[in-house]
């Protein structure tokens, strides 16, 4: 097999902050091959958003610190050098945002953001070869050449009178048309690496649905990779080819789509899965317990106390390898073995992974609710009465 | 709610502890004694310009909406954004008064009614919003927060008032030292049971459910909707579920108004909605639920070709205000306004491709 496209191995970013350090990211290995979209999926709070800040060299740093691993494009290795990395970011990735709203301007119209892009496709500190290369090379358009990209680009993604919309402002469109723009202005650079957080979470069923389609077309339009993040399986399903569920910055399971969602192995993967609303059926299980602290990550297997199938002193000692059932279909858990084909794995799963039911969930206090800042979780250790502490396991 | 995906042919899903009538030739708007029944509800906002702030239009947030909510069942409104269906939870609950028609709770005519006769029904109507983080005072202890609303109604001695707290944590699977913390020490889903807690403080019948658990992972949503089974088994409460999740609705409503633009498109049992559904917006609507497992495929209308968003509410399309995105449209739908007709037992749609049919009693 050729190499991927895009690589990334054993990944570890930690956090300082004021309860300490969190490790944050641990270990995580992820390929995108070419022409492929890839999807990671887990619940907020998981690492997804530091782990595409990785790649697009965005984390915050400090107080985010990359401690180890590698981050391969097209074979090179790009954490290790940062010029190498912004060329690459720059001549061939692009990124789609979660929230139009705050990652378009305010103050400029379309048609001057997406100018800036391909002058200086997004940077603002390009060497003076890339500008150089931008003002003179393929993106180096005069005006009209640029205008015409533009509309070229907005009308390919079925947006109405692209020509008016150059001259608006992003609060005079719709959130479905934001998302649109955005899109459009991450392919201006014409990437060949996509790379989108959440792009459609704020919008309604019917204008993601469109968004999704949208994007879709454009990626095998110019046969373009994408890694896709999102908490919602069911736009995984739409979008990915692969999918990879995180945990508490690890990566649980991977593989095929239907691998994934119909025959799921890892338990955080079944509860996961279990806990949405399908057409079909509703478990109200759910999983108890929240993510760990990353300060103090769980020994062993992260989720191990909240797995209900975990095993004392196996699971809470090392971190499970991944065991690959299949070619391909890769498990982080102990309840696997080397000698195990997929129907051996899937019956393990189907008798041994059983959520309890039952309307409790943990009285714990996490001192890591997902997103909340470090200077919040301060404040809050600060103000907490007696508390029932760290609890491992469900019902009290 | 149910707490099992019916899908049988049954007309009606009965809730715990209510015997529903299963004659499908019978009008659901004679159901006897529906805790809450709804007419003709209208909300504009008034939008107002110029300098002095006249009025220079208004939008129909909710425009002449109608159904019944039985005891002890869940009645989930449906739609996306901007379509009313907040505004309609709130207008029930009171928290603003109509523009016209009426609201009856348990048989009296909430709609016009003042302040001070209010106040025994809003101990009879809570409402739980989307986000626990905002509804829920940061600088208040749990405690007192749950306690509030015995507080405001003057209800029981400060040591009563402690008992109730301690009681309704434990009803929502809360530990009683959580008594002495402060929302921001809790997690999202344990916010949601202290809110939880709070609209069960003074006994309600009803509870207005807004997104209750839109702003949760997955994982806890679950939990958090098993606690409210639960709740409103044992205490044989009544909900208004607002919420855009459909797969939701399918698993734990009674029955489903879907909403568009202030008025229901299509009103009917829940099994019956999903098994054929009538109005195109709600066809449209299944057709772009994004399904997780393969098994799901085959419960979903084809693939629609959807177009458009909801257009600006205070300007909306003339006839169907549908008619811009309908993948049905024919002439008439710029022009003619359709009117919600019967097209089943306890189902309604509001389309012209239904022909002249039945106006619906009560539209
Ligand atoms: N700039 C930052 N400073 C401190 N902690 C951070 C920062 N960015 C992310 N984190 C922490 O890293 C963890 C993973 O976050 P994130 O990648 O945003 O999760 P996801 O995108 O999966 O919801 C969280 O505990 C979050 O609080
Ligand atoms: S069985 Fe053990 S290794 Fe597997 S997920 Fe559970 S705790 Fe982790
Ligand atoms: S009336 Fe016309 S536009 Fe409206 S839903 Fe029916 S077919 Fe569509
Ligand atoms: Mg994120």
């Amino acid at each position: 097999m050729s190499d991927p496209l895009l690589e990334i191995s054993d990944l570890h970013v930690d956090f300082n902050t004021y309860d300490g350090r969190s490790k944050v990211i641990n270990g995580v290995d992820l390929h995108v091959d070419e022409g492929e979209t890839v999807a990671i999926v887990g619940e907020s709070g998981c690492g997804k958003s530091v782990t595409a800040e990785t790649i697009m060299s965005m984390l915050p740093q400090p107080p985010g610190e990359i401690t180890g691993g590698e981050l391969r494009y097209r074979g090179e290795e790009l954490l290790g050098d940062p010029p190498a990395h912004k060329r690459v970011k720059a001549e061939s990735m692009g990124m789609i945002f979660q929230d139009p709203m705050t990652s378009l301007s305010p103050v400029f119209t379309v048609g001057e953001m997406m100018r800036d892009v391909l002058t200086y496709n997004g940077k603002t500190e390009v060497g003076w070869l890339e500008l150089g290369k931008s003002v003179l090379g393929r993106r180096g358009a005069d005006e009209k050449a640029m205008r015409e990209r533009s509309i070229e680009l907005l009308d390919r993604l079925q947006i109405p009178d692209p020509e008016g919309v150059l001259d608006r402002y992003p609060v005079e469109l719709s959130g479905g048309m934001r998302q649109r723009v955005l899109i459009a202005m991450a392919l201006l650079g014409e990437p060949e690496f996509l790379i989108a957080d959440e792009p459609t979470t704020a919008l309604d069923v019917t204008v993601q649905d469109q968004l999704i389609e949208l994007l879709r077309e454009q990626i095998d339009r110019e046969g373009l990779s994408m890694l896709y993040i999102t908490h919602n399986l069911g736009v995984a399903r739409r979008i990915a080819d692969r999918i990879y569920v995180m945990y508490a910055g690890e990566i649980a399971e991977v593989g095929t789509r239907d691998e994934i969602l119909d025959e799921p192995l890892h338990p955080y993967s079944r509860g996961l899965i279990d806990s949405i609303p399908k057409l079909t059926a509703f478990q109200r299980e759910g999983i108890d317990g929240l993510l760990p602290d990353y300060t103090e990550p769980p020994q062993g297997c992260r989720f191990h106390p909240r797995c209900p199938a975990a095993m004392d002193g196996v699971c809470d000692g090392e971190k499970p390898p991944l065991y690959e059932p299949a070619d391909g279909h890769q498990v982080a858990c102990y309840l696997y073995d080397d000698q195990m084909n997929a129907q051996d794995a899937l019956e393990v799963a189907q008798t041994e992974i059983e959520f309890e039911g039952g309307s409790l969930d943990h009285p714990e206090v996490s001192s890591s609710l997902g997103d909340e800042t470090a200077a919040e979780s301060a404040d809050r250790t600060e103000m907490n009465e007696p508390t029932s502490g760290q609890t491992d396991g469900g019902n009290r | 709610m149910r707490t099992q995906d019916t899908d049988t042919s049954s007309a009606s899903t009965a809730s715990s502890g209510e015997t529903v009538t299963n004659d499908t030739a019978s009008d659901p708007h004679l159901e006897e004694d529906p805790v809450l029944k709804v007419r003709d509800l209208k909300k504009y906002y008034p939008i107002t310009g110029g300098l002095f702030k006249t009025k220079v239009g208004e939008v129909k947030a909710v425009d002449g909406v109608s159904f019944d909510v039985r005891r002890g069942e869940t009645y989930a409104i449906v739609g996306e954004s901007g379509c009313g269906k907040t505004t309609l939870g709130k207008t029930i609950a009171r928290l603003h008064a109509p523009t016209s028609g009426t609201v009856e709770f348990d048989g009296t005519d909430i709609s016009s009614l003042g302040e001070r006769e209010l106040k025994p029904i809003r101990r009879e109507i809570q409402v739980v919003y989307q986000d626990p983080t905002s509804s829920l005072n940061p600088r208040k202890r749990i405690k007192d927060i749950v306690a509030e609303p015995l507080i405001v109604h003057d209800i029981g001695s400060k040591a009563e008032r402690s008992e109730r707290v301690k009681s309704l944590l434990k009803r929502v699977d809360l530990p009683v030292d959580f008594l002495y913390r402060y929302p921001n020490e809790l997690s999202g889903g344990q916010k949601q049971r202290v809110a939880i807690a709070r609209a069960l403080t003074l006994n309600p019948t009803l509870l207005v459910l807004d997104e209750p658990t839109s702003a949760l992972d997955v994982s806890v949503q679950a939990k958090v909707i098993a606690l409210l089974e639960e709740l409103q088994r044992d205490l044989n409460l009544s909900y208004l579920l607002i919420t855009h999740d459909l797969s939701l609705t399918k698993n734990i409503a009674d029955r489903i108004g879907v909403m568009y633009l202030g008025k229901f498109m299509e009103r009917a049992n829940a099994a019956e909605l999903f098994r054929s559904p009538q109005n195109p917006y709600t066809e449209q609507l299944l057709s772009a639920i994004p399904i997780v497992e393969q098994s799901e495929a085959e419960l979903k209308p084809e693939k629609i070709q959807i177009r458009g968003e909801t257009p600006d509410p205070s300007d909306p399309p003339s006839g169907c205000s549908f008619h811009p995105r309908c993948h049905r449209a024919i002439d008439a739908c710029s022009s003619d306004e359709p009117s919600l007709v019967d097209v089943g037992a306890d189902h309604d749609s509001r389309c012209l491709l239904h022909g002249d049919g039945d106006d619906s009693s009560d539209t």
